[in-house]
């Protein structure tokens, strides 16, 4: 027995502080499952064009599978996890269970019968969701409660697809060079992600995050936005404009798109995920005294009022 | 129906921690873990400036968001109004600690102690193996309660069915009752004082009320 405290078990005042329960294990998952279940939708959309590679159906699989065994490693008690699957009738974690007892059962036989890849996106969109919607549930944290978080990880899970699809593609098709439409995908999806962060980081500092929260998501904007977007935006550009250098640049475009999606995730799980502090509405009368306001220490409007 | 309440006279608390430590004295909550403790807020700019105790702890909400997330259904309401955990159940994922808005839950995955490595003698009584690794939290006194119904007592009124930390408070600024009992003692109170509740916009429905002016 020992008598050490653990690292973020203190009391630790009255403002928000940053969240420990959920470290990089945890993001692990949202980073597996996001980038494995954003790969096989963009490929099981690709099947209904003729793409069929069981290679990136392979990768998403293992993809998504390390993200389960990530968070595995986080629980407390390991030998009861089949436990997670009780709570269906609210939680979107035992949701996210029930989707993958599908999903790698469906993705396993496309690799055997290719026909079924067409199916896959089905099952991949709706574990992909209940990512989303597991880090919306989660009230206590006022970065990941934002309905925003729900585009954000849709889209950012689906530029990570495309991204690891255009790296996979000298290994993964017949020709080296990624079907047109995949780099049509990656400019989509990252201009949607792209979109959905600037308005989400601009509600999260208008007020709607802690102070601190809020100073983490600033800090990384400007290097998520350039390397993370615009770059592979260039990059496959500049592939379009010359074809000598485009398998290698489509792999670079896509290589960043999916690092800028792993690193926005670890971001909102492990850095900017202070929780919601303390806050009184009023001060009370004391003795002869009267009233005063309240307080919300961490916040902008810390006034509470 | 019943629904189980504590009122905080935040005009009568001292800031002792009296409650604080019953708490823990009942519970033998490891370092770092506080069911129940009292935040020191200093509110304002001089010259106005006034210092606020507030207690703080589980809310046993109307609409936990710990019982949502959970997925594995150890987190559960009872008909009362108390939120439970199932120790058995419970894998320790964490979700309920992040959902929760008032950093109400705990978890510990080693057992440890005030003094050293060393459990005192009403640590070693109480030590609960089944915490490790899972989610923990105030209960209400659960078995307080539950012991004092069985038995014909009134909790809130009768020290042996009531919370720890209610029965510590010297100042009587810790009430515990039913508010769904209109003549219970904290409707009294909240009729007869100005309350809120902490992060009500959340819609959580927490069950701990503030009292901050009288309505005389």
């Amino acid at each position: 027995m020992t008598n050490e405290p653990e690292v973020g078990m203190r009391h630790l005042g009255l403002a928000p502080w940053l969240q420990t329960a959920w470290d990089l294990r945890a993001a692990g998952n949202f980073v597996g499952g996001g980038s494995g279940t954003g790969l096989l939708i963009i490929t099981s959309l690709g099947a209904f064009g003729g793409l069929y590679s069981r290679g990136a159906i392979l990768v998403g699989l293992v993809l998504v599978g390390l993200g389960l065994f990530s968070v595995f490693l986080e629980i407390g008690r390991p030998l009861r996890a089949m436990n997670v699957l009780l709570g269906g009738k609210r939680s979107w974690m035992t949701r996210e269970a029930f989707v993958a007892a599908v999903l790698f059962p469906l993705g396993t036989a496309a690799l055997v019968y290719p026909d079924l890849a067409k199916l896959i996106w089905v099952p991949a969109l709706a574990y992909l969701y209940c990512q989303a919607r597991i880090l919306e549930a989660s009230k206590g944290i006022p970065t990941w409660r934002s309905p925003l978080i729900l585009p954000l990880i849709l889209t950012t899970g689906l530029a990570e697809g495309a991204g690891i699809l255009l790296v996979l593609a000298p290994m993964a098709f017949d020709s080296a060079t990624p079907p047109d439409w995949a780099a049509s995908a990656l400019i989509a999806a990252l201009a949607a992600r792209i979109f959905v962060w600037m308005t989400y980081r601009r509600r999260m500092v208008a007020g709607e995050a802690p102070v601190e929260a809020a100073a983490v998501l600033v800090a990384f904007s400007a290097p998520f936005t350039l390397g993370g977007n615009i770059i592979p935006v260039v990059m496959v550009i500049g592939a379009g404009l010359e074809p000598s250098i485009a398998v290698a640049a489509l792999a670079a475009a896509g290589l960043a798109a999916m690092a800028g999606g792993w690193m926005l995730k670890v971001t909102i799980v492990t850095k900017a995920a202070q929780n919601q502090g303390f806050a009184i509405k009023h001060s009370p009368a004391r003795g002869a005294g009267e009233p005063g306001p309240g307080i919300k220490p961490g916040w902008t409007d810390s006034s509470n009022t | 129906m019943t629904k189980w309440a504590i009122v905080a006279d935040l005009g009568r608390c001292v800031g002792c921690q009296t409650c604080t430590t019953a708490c823990r004295h009942a519970n033998a909550t490891p370092p770092g873990v506080q069911y129940r403790k009292v935040l020191d807020m200093e509110v304002g700019t001089y010259p106005d400036v006034r210092r606020v105790f507030v207690p703080v702890g589980c809310m046993h909400c109307d609409e936990p968001p710990c019982r949502d997330v959970c997925p594995t259904t150890a987190t559960k309401k009872r008909a009362d109004g108390m939120v439970t955990i199932d120790y058995d159940i419970c894998i320790g994922c964490g979700y309920c600690i992040v959902a929760c808005p008032y950093q109400a839950r705990y978890k510990v995955s080693k057992p440890t102690f005030a003094f050293k490595g060393e459990a005192t003698a009403n640590e070693t009584k109480r030590f609960d193996e089944r915490l490790l690794g899972v989610a923990q939290k105030c209960t209400f006194c659960v078995d307080r309660v539950d012991y004092g119904l069985a038995n014909n007592l009134t909790p809130g009124i009768d020290p042996e069915a009531t919370p720890a930390c209610v029965n510590a408070c010297l100042s009587k600024a810790l009430t515990f009752g039913d508010t769904d009992n209109p003549d219970s003692n904290v409707s009294t109170l909240l009729r007869q004082y100005k309350s809120f509740r902490m992060h009500e916009e959340l819609g959580t429905g927490p069950n701990i009320h503030y009292l901050w002016e009288s309505e005389d």
